[in-house]
Formats: C-alpha cells, structure tokens, sequence
C-alpha cells in the first residue's frame, strides 16, 4: 500500500477531499439539481421527474470530477510546478497519470453512491438490467470528460481553466438535456445541443436505465467520438510546465 | 564510481534561433560541489533541467553518474534528487505529506521525520504548503530533494527567498551532503554563496562559460590594481605606469596592470593631485563579484 502510484493517489485522493468548493461542485450542487426538480414540478414530463432527472445528474457529477475538479486542480498543479517535479522524479508521468485516474475513479464511486441513494429515496425506478451497460457509458463519459479538461488543464493558464470548466459546467445543466428534455428547446437550439457530449452522455445513461439498448445506439456512439477527439487533443496539446 | 559525476561536452540548446546555452562543457568530480553562476537568462536553468532529464541537448552529450538523463531517465532518478527554481509542491499538502509521498517513490528512502528535522521544518510538519514562508517552502523543496538519499544533487537557487538562518542552514546541508560523497550542483546568482559552498565555479555568460575554477584561483587570477573613486572620472589623465584605466561599474575601477608598490604609489599620488578621495585600493587579488562583473556583460 506504499508503493508509489499508492502514495500518490492516496494524497490526490486527500487534496480533493480537503478542496471545499470542489465538493461543492462534485457532490452539493447534482445533489441540489436531484432533489429540487424531482419535487418542484417545473418539467411536467410524462414520465416520474426522479425517472429522467436521476441518469442527467449521474452524468453531471461525472462531469463535475472529470472535467471541473481535477481541471482546475491539474491546472493549477501546472502552473506550480507539481507535474514537472512529480514527473521528474521516479513516479514518472505514466504513473502520476494513472494516480489521477485512480482517484477520479474512486471520487466517481463515492458520487455514484450518493446520487443514487437519494434518488432512490426519491422514488427511481429504473430498469436495473440496465445497470452493466450503464456503467459502460459511464466509464466512457469520465474519460470523454476527462479529456476535455485536460485539454484546458493543459493548455490555458490555470485561472483560465477554472473560468471555462465552471462556465461549460453551468452551460451543459440546460443545455445538455440534464434537468429539461433537449427535444423541448426550440428546434435550433436542439439541434445544435444534441451533438453535445453532455448530451450524447446523458441521452446514452437514459436508455441504459430504461432498459433501451445504450451501447448500440447513435448518442453512445457520438459520446465515443467526443471521447476519441478530447483523449486524442488532450494528449498532443498537454504541456506539463 | 571512478569518472565524473557531471560531464557535460559540446551541450547547446537554442529556442528558436536563440541559442540559450551554447557548446558549454564541464565535468564536475564525484563528491565534488559545483556552482553554476549568471545572471538571469545566462542559461543556468536551461543547463540543469537538461541534465535532469527534461529537456534534449540539441548538440553535445550530457552524462550525469555516467548515464544518460534521457534515455537512462528511470535508473538515474532513483540516484538524483532535485530542487526546482521554485514551487513543485501541491500548495494544500501539509509539509509532512509532501516529504512521506516523495519517500515513497524511492528504493533508497530516507526516513521523512529525519529530513523535515534536518531541514527544520519540524514544528511545521502539518502545515500546508501554502501557509509556509518562502523561506520554509524552499526548504521543504531541499528535503523533497533528498528524499532518495541521492547520489547527485541538482539545486536550481537553493536559498532563493530564505533569512541568513536558513541559508546557514541549508548551507550546512550542502557542506554535510560533500562531506557523505555526494556530489552537489546548484545555480545561484549570489556571489558568496559559490564562494562559501563550491569547490568549482562556472560563470555562464549568453549560455557561454566564461571562466571555470576554483573560487580561489578565479579571484587570484588577474590581478590589477582596483579602487574606488567618485563616478566618470577621466581616466585620460591617469599616469601610463596605470596601463589602462577603466571603470569597471559606477565608482569602482580597474588599472589593467601587475600591482607593484610603486604603481600603487604612482596611483596615490595621481588621485591626490587631481583632488580624489580613494575610496579603496585593492591589489593582486580580487572578489568574485569584481570577477563577475568584468566578465559578465
């Protein structure tokens, strides 16, 4: 347990935990979103609110770690220096890379738990045959969102990532058919937001949990290519000082 | 081992079209503290960080304990400690978390309570990063360094930001890590500090190595006679057993010949009849900051 990729994502594990406003954005915020708009009946959807409401905000808080938490830590980790002297020393790149994967992972787990407890508490229902390939999309949204915030990590100043992850992230709640169905936006704008990976991420965990075929389907296969286009930027584009 | 510690041979690195450092060699002797002197931009840190590891020569070899920081990166870092210009540390982890992670990455650790003691850091082991000194912060980054219990030491201005006290002490550091065999190499843009800690001075210049020595022999070398005097003084009417006169930075000068007594009196009586106070005279060895300025534009 004190090897090195250990140790190093046993502390990113602690920083995160010791950041209050990230907390705020990963847990507090998708927790608020769930259990306002399943009460407060602003969607009038066919379907339970808590039914649509509860893949949306799995999805945001994934996007909340991959893409605003660690953005702005990795950034700031940039600009101070941390990956250069981290990278330089035998950890290595590769090994502090996977720690940080290791600890978005572990984050995520301990997301997925709250949201869903709650959710269930507020009535969901979902088809749980659903569940092996839901985790599949999961797994290949936190990667998508987490090459998107690389891609900022790694090439804006660290001040400049955080206004962009916390912008995107606030734009994705409307925008991305989170809290309020896509199709009811004028037709403009749901054009344009059905190729958003949010979108496309969402869309893909709604038919995981109401038992539609997730995997095999044109948002899965979108979210596939965001994902391929974001890892793939991120990784040429990265600059670790 | 039996070579050098450091060879450096031929290194150049240009950006763009600037060449930052260019055909610079040196060695440095295992066991041995070498001190890399120059102004900003000189190509003090462009010359460390390539044989950390981080960057490629674009010509020329680098070998540190024999290997090469490159391709031999993953042998060499578990014997190499460094010290980075500045930060390298997760501004919210508290001083003993950083020092327990870096001992973790090596086969050859050493005990983290034993170096945040060593760099006194010891009533601040729960504090965050973020909440240390400059002074402190610096510190800290010197334990980080030798966490591995290192055979080669890169300090990149170690005592940057740090009060007398804790550069005495991380001087003694440096003196006790010469002491263990372990071979020392640090930038600094502070004269005394290269002439209290190495064994061998290089000044780097435009990324060119303008003089190599030891303290003594760079200040023994070239002698003249120097002195003080008010600013621009016309040095035309100086007598010619001065050779040449020039001034060297404002108010200080430099006779551009061998000192002999009767030069130095020639001088004194030139100064008296021109209505001059001397400030100083000095002659037959000079400071290494005289030594500095001359040769550094």
């Amino acid at each position: 347990m004190n090897g090195p990729l250990a140790s190093q994502a046993g502390l990113e594990l602690r920083l995160t935990m010791r950041r209050g406003e990230s907390l705020v954005v990963t847990l507090v915020i998708p927790l608020l979103l769930l259990g306002f708009f399943s009460q407060v009946d602003v969607l009038g959807t066919s379907e339970p609110a808590i039914d649509f409401l509860t893949p949306g905000v799995i999805a945001l808080s994934i996007i909340a770690t991959s893409m605003v938490s660690f953005a702005i830590s990795t950034g700031y980790d940039r600009s101070y220096g941390v990956l250069k002297l981290l990278g330089g020393s035998p950890l290595g790149r590769g090994r502090l890379i996977l720690a940080k994967i290791l600890a978005i992972g572990i984050i995520q787990f301990g997301q997925l738990a709250c949201v869903v407890a709650l959710a269930l508490a507020l009535g969901w229902a979902p088809d749980w045959g659903g569940t092996p390939q839901a985790l599949v999309v999961v797994v290949v949204g936190s990667a998508t969102f987490t090459g998107l915030g690389l891609l900022l990590a790694g090439t804006l100043r660290a001040e400049a990532t955080l206004a962009v992850a916390n912008l995107l992230f606030i734009l994705f709640i409307p925008f991305g058919g989170v809290v309020y169905p896509v199709d009811r936006m004028p037709t403009l704008v749901a054009d344009v937001a059905k190729l958003l990976p949010v979108t496309a991420f969402v869309e893909a965990l709604r038919r995981a949990f109401a038992g539609s075929p997730a995997v095999l389907s044109a948002p899965f296969a979108l979210l596939c290519l965001w994902g391929v286009a974001l890892v793939v930027s991120a990784v040429r584009t990265f600059k670790w000082e | 081992m039996t070579g050098p510690a450091i060879e450096v041979h031929g290194f150049t690195k240009r950006y763009g079209s600037r060449a930052a450092v260019d055909d610079l060699s040196f060695d440095v002797a295992a066991g041995a503290v070498f001190a890399l002197l120059g102004t900003n931009g000189a190509g003090k840190t462009t010359t460390v960080e390539t044989l950390e590891g981080y960057r490629a020569p674009d010509a020329g070899t680098v070998r540190v304990l024999g290997l090469d920081p490159i391709a031999q990166g993953p042998e060499l870092k578990q014997r190499m400690g460094l010290m980075l210009q500045s930060g390298g540390i997760y501004n919210g982890a508290r001083a003993a978390e950083i020092v327990r992670l870096f001992c973790s990455f090596y086969d050859r650790a050493a005990d983290p309570d034993e170096l945040l003691t060593l760099v006194g850091l010891d009533d601040s082991r729960a504090v965050t990063y973020r909440r240390l000194s400059g002074g402190q912060q610096r510190r800290l980054a010197l334990a980080v360094a030798l966490a591995g219990t290192p055979d080669v030491v890169f300090l990149d201005e170690p005592t940057a930001g740090m009060d007398p006290k804790a550069r005495q002490m991380t001087y003694q550091i440096v003196r006790d890590l010469r002491a263990r065999g372990v071979t020392v190499l640090l930038t600094t843009h502070l004269l005394d500090e290269a002439e209290a800690l190495a064994d061998t001075v290089g000044i780097l210049d435009k990324g060119r190595l303008v003089a190599l020595g030891s303290p003594a022999e760079l200040m023994a070398s070239h002698g003249g006679i120097r002195f003080g005097a008010p600013p621009r003084l016309d040095a035309g009417t100086a007598p010619a057993s001065l050779g040449r006169v020039v001034e060297v930075r404002e108010g200080h000068y430099l006779a551009d010949v061998e000192a002999t007594p009767a030069r130095v009196a020639d001088l004194a009586t030139w100064a008296a009849a021109q209505g001059i106070l001397l400030g100083y005279v000095r002659s037959g060895s000079r400071s290494l900051e005289d030594l500095f300025l001359e040769l550094v534009e």
